[in-house]
């Protein structure tokens, strides 16, 4: 007998064959082995593009430099990338730049988390110290030196950074680690605790973490912050995935200099995000859907201390001092900053040597913000993008061309693009041209601010019973930063590919560039010197970058290293001595014994200035060293000691915080 | 035209199965498929086209002999799609020569052996697994991950060591050790990893970490399933359905010519295709030739 069934009703019974493969998993069928649907792990989205064919320099952070620099926080990791810089102004307040511009709040930066983004949108920048994201999570960080608004938007001016966590497959089990220094008062006190299994299809992955420490020494600037985790991938049909990702960073920061208006208080931060991520397969077009939302609650609200004596300082009289009223301030830095983002984004293999990439996305941005914009309504900014790329091979030469339209509340019809063609030359090298542009918009508080503070005096005759303290005004008539770029790189391979380098020759021009600039006013009878955002900056940068990874296959020892020359001509003088002449940086790891590891990262940064730091840096070295010893291969069981900043005592951001030497011992293992 | 090829040929098999349709009456080869699906439908259309006799076919699933038996005389040979129907088979049809077919070979070697009950595996030689590999990458290191029971002799791996100008690492894994941890220890030591048919390290729950665990140390997995080759490994060297078809259409030829008992109780596939999947390759920046260069290439390192 033979029987005829119809397509649908084959697809259908594959179907039920399908779903009811979990609960028959004892009953072994070859032929759904080898011929049934698998689901399909390497999706477009979790392949990273070879180095060589990126249209754009991009320098990969993994895991085992992670582990070989001995990192405890993730700004530290990015130290290792040619031309970037570190500095923690506070113990709390790490900052990454690019270059130069360096400050608190980098706006020119762009940074991802599994495809989300985190700059904030009402100071700008990113928070780093805030972020839910732990280093141990981190699988890889894809950092594009040099514009890439064509692909990831606005603010992708100076490089954009992509951090990949791990797969919830990939960690099964428990995990737990334990830092602490070996100094007497016992500051360093870290841990990371890891769970993750699978149900089935469902994988998932929680995890816990926390990093505490006092800071500088001289300064009132611990820090206790908890993080959780949770993700889980899981798919519904072979070629349909999902990935859904929570997270909160509770942090608690010791603030003040005792100074009357800056008295010893903590502030509260609160940071959390929620990520749904869709992927759908179907033979050559992958198809992504990302929705994203993240939340900044900062809680730092404070009364000054007695105000009187710095009130006769202003009006020049000796009226307060003598009252024996306190005269204070009500000061609030709260402020929650809320982005809701949905991101579509289509993926097409349009032959063997053609890709196209196109998509489309809509954010919206809420900031509440009392000193901010000195009110208590919601700032909302709705921004829509449009984008697409094309990749073509031709004989010995990849063509990259890719385009994105930005319109917001703020900007409106913004184009950004980049045009690459990257050449083979035999086999081992590959000559890069590319020509880019990119917008840095201006931020909510550059164009909406209002920041001000109102000094409420006791009834006095002759006297307002109120003093306005204008410190800066928004400005609507401000325009984008624009920013062009040209370089020349070349991407070589040597000894059968363990050995990688790359330079990157550069120049770029940025026009409108933002400035703060002091303007003078009499409000309320009392004269006013107060910021005003205004486009007054040009720049011209050209420069040279090198990096170069030695990865020998027996995996014996490794060896990496980067190296950056800047020469930066800019219309302020400020914004000039941001930019350090170079910086470099070497790494590596060496086993030996059959259980042990020592690795050292070496760092220099020349002279240069943060531009929210007045005094400039002479240039500074730092060294690390790390010895692992693996007590049980089997549960990965490893005893670690850490030495940081193992040369002279050096400044990374003000001078008077010196990075100081210090031991840390660190214990995980897997069970 | 490929399409008019199908008909006619789904017509033949319908013809040559008409008269036989709703009775139990006698046939010359019994096919028992294990369940009904696209894979045992191609195979048996080709297994048709391609047997040099007019037999006549009856063809059922598992699930409608249990219901309606076919008696042992009422067939010459039975054919087997699938291990649940040559468990049926040799319980039912023990006297009788049955040629099983969708089996691997540790479901092969897990059971007794039958006289006049022959087996072509869907595994394929691990030769030919080394020769697509050698046809890859120049001398690899090449790591294995299977059951203790499985192990390769000290012997077989030197020669396949020399023949092949590869270096062959095992990893023989115990009985509760978890799979994704045990691949990604191999894969430091070695250049690729080869996953051959265990349900036990290859299931669908083991898959995504063992694929993501060798993507991340950035290399390559080579299997035995074009399925897998879609969920992320870099190639397969397989059997289609069609190429299976041919071969137990061969087999049963020999088994109308000689008595069953002169032929060999398995055999591995004999006709084979490889698949690559090129996202992969380019992703892990392996410059990887055609299909048929590749099969080429083995050809002349086979000779």
């Amino acid at each position: 007998m033979v029987k005829r069934i119809s397509g649908s009703f084959t697809a259908a019974l594959m179907l039920v064959e399908l779903l009811s493969l979990p609960l028959q998993a004892d009953e072994y069928r070859a032929e759904d082995d080898f011929f049934g649907e698998a689901p399909v792990v390497l999706t477009v989205a979790r392949m990273s593009k070879p180095l060589a064919n990126s249209p754009v320099s991009v320098s990969v952070i993994d895991r085992q430099m992670i582990r070989n620099s001995g990192a405890r926080e993730v700004a530290d990791i990015f130290r290792m990338v040619p031309g970037f810089l570190v500095g923690y102004r506070l113990g709390h307040t790490p900052a990454v730049a690019y270059q130069g511009l360096g400050s608190n709040w980098q706006r020119q930066l762009q940074v991802f988390i599994d495809g989300r983004s985190v700059f904030i949108p009402s100071f700008g920048g990113v928070p780093w110290a805030n972020l839910p994201l732990l280093l141990q999570d981190i699988e890889r960080v894809e950092i594009s030196r040099g514009p890439n608004a064509a692909t990831y938007g606005a603010n992708a001016f100076f490089a954009t950074i992509n951090i990949i966590t791990r797969h919830a497959a990939e960690d099964y089990g428990v995990l737990l680690s334990l830092t602490r220094d070996l100094n007497e008062d016992n500051e360093v006190s870290d841990f990371y605790f890891r769970a993750g299994n699978q149900q089935g299809d469902f994988d998932w992955r929680l995890t816990a973490g926390r990093i505490s420490d006092d800071g500088y020494r001289n300064e009132h600037d611990s820090k206790r912050v908890n993080i959780i985790n949770f993700r889980s991938d899981f798919l519904t049909t072979h070629n349909q995935f999902w990935s859904v990702q929570l997270g909160i960073n509770l942090s608690n920061f010791d603030r003040g200099d005792g100074d009357v208006a800056d008295i010893i208080r903590e502030e509260e931060a609160r940071n959390s995000y929620q990520n749904i991520k869709w992927e759908w397969i179907e033979d050559d077009v992958s198809t992504t859907t990302l929705l994203t939302h993240t939340r900044q609650d900062v809680n730092d609200d404070f009364v000054t201390a007695r105000l009187n004596q710095e009130l006769d300082a202003l009006l020049g009289s000796s009226l307060f001092d003598s009252l024996p009223q306190d005269i204070t301030l009500d000061i609030d830095f709260g402020r929650i900053s809320d982005r809701l983002d949905l991101e579509w984004f289509q993926s097409r293999q349009l032959s063997a040597r053609s890709k196209l990439v196109y998509g489309a996305s809509l954010r919206q941005d809420e900031v509440r913000s009392s000193y901010l914009f000195s009110d208590k309504e919601l700032h909302t900014v709705n921004t829509q993008r449009l984008f697409g790329s094309m990749e073509i091979q031709l004989d010995r030469v990849l063509l990259d061309a890719g385009l994105m339209l930005e319109n917001s509340d703020l900007v409106k019809n913004k184009l950004s693009g980049r045009l690459s063609a990257i050449q083979s030359i035999g086999l081992r090298h590959k000559l890069r041209a590319v020509i880019s542009t990119a917008h840095r918009n201006p931020i909510l508080a550059e164009i909406e601010g209002n920041i001000q503070a109102v000094i409420e005096l006791p009834a006095l005759p002759g006297l307002p019973t109120e003093i306005p303290q204008i410190r800066l005004q928004g400005n609507p008539a401000l325009q984008p930063e624009t920013i062009t770029s040209v370089e020349i790189g070349l991407f070589s391979e040597f000894a059968n590919r363990q050995l990688s380098t790359d330079l990157r020759l550069f120049r770029y021009h940025i026009d409108d560039q933002i400035i703060e600039l002091y303007e003078n006013d009499v409000v309320g009878g009392i004269p006013q010197s107060y910021r005003l955002p205004q486009n007054a900056v040009e720049s011209t940068v050209r420069g040279l970058e090198a990096s170069f990874n030695f990865s020998p296959r027996h995996k014996q020892y490794r060896l990496y290293g980067g190296w950056s020359r800047v020469f930066a001509d800019v219309s302020d003088a400020g914004f000039e001595d941001s930019y350090p002449s170079s910086t470099a940086f070497v790494g590596g790891h060496i086993n030996f014994l059959p259980a042990h590891q020592l690795s050292a990262t070496a760092y220099h940064v020349g002279a240069m200035s943060w531009i929210d730091s007045s005094r400039q840096l002479e240039g500074y070295d730092k060294f690390d060293l790390r010895y692992q010893w693996t007590l049980n291969r089997e549960s990965e069981t490893r005893l670690e000691l850490i030495g940081y900043n193992l040369l002279d005592q050096s400044s990374e951001y003000l001078n008077r915080n010196m990075q100081e030497k210090m031991w840390l011992v660190r214990l995980s293992s897997q069970f | 035209m490929k399409g008019s090829l199908n008909f006619t040929a789904l017509l033949l098999v319908w013809l040559l199965c008409w008269p036989l349709s709703g009775s139990a009456g006698s046939h010359e080869i019994l096919i028992i498929k294990s369940s009904e699906n696209r894979i045992f439908s191609q195979t048996i259309e080709s297994l048709i086209n391609r047997s040099s006799s007019r037999s006549s076919y009856h063809i059922v699933t598992l699930s409608e002999l249990q219901q309606l038996p076919v008696d042992s005389q009422d067939f010459k040979i039975a054919v087997t799609m699938g291990m649940a129907a040559a468990r049926y088979a040799r319980q039912q049809y023990a006297e009788k020569p049955v040629l099983h077919s969708f089996i691997t070979a540790a479901q092969y070697q897990a059971e007794s052996r039958l006289p006049g009950h022959v087996s072509v595996l869907l595994d394929q030689p691990l030769s030919r697994y080394l020769l697509l590999i050698t046809a890859l990458a120049d001398k690899p290191v090449v790591g294995i991950l299977h059951a203790a029971q499985r192990a390769i002799s000290a012997e077989q791996q030197l020669q396949l060591e020399q023949k092949y100008q590869l270096q062959l690492v095992q990893y023989l894994l115990g009985a509760n050790e978890n799979p994704i941890k045990a691949a990604r220890s191999l894969l430091e030591e070695v250049d690729l990893l080869l996953a051959l048919p265990d349900t036990k390290i290859y299931n669908r729950q083991s898959l995504k970490g063992i694929l993501l665990t060798s993507y991340r140390q950035r290399k390559p997995v080579i299997t035995y399933s074009p399925a897998q080759v879609k969920s992320g490994a870099l190639g397969a060297i397989f059997s289609t359905p069609q190429q299976i078809g041919w071969q137990l259409a061969e087999v049963l030829d020999q088994m109308y010519k000689k008595p069953v008992s002169s032929l060999e109780p398995f055999q591995y596939a004999r006709y084979y295709d490889i698949k690559i999947n090129r996202r992969v390759a380019e992703s892990l920046e392996l410059e990887i030739g055609t299909r048929e260069s590749l099969l080429n290439k083995m050809q002349q390192i086979a000779e």
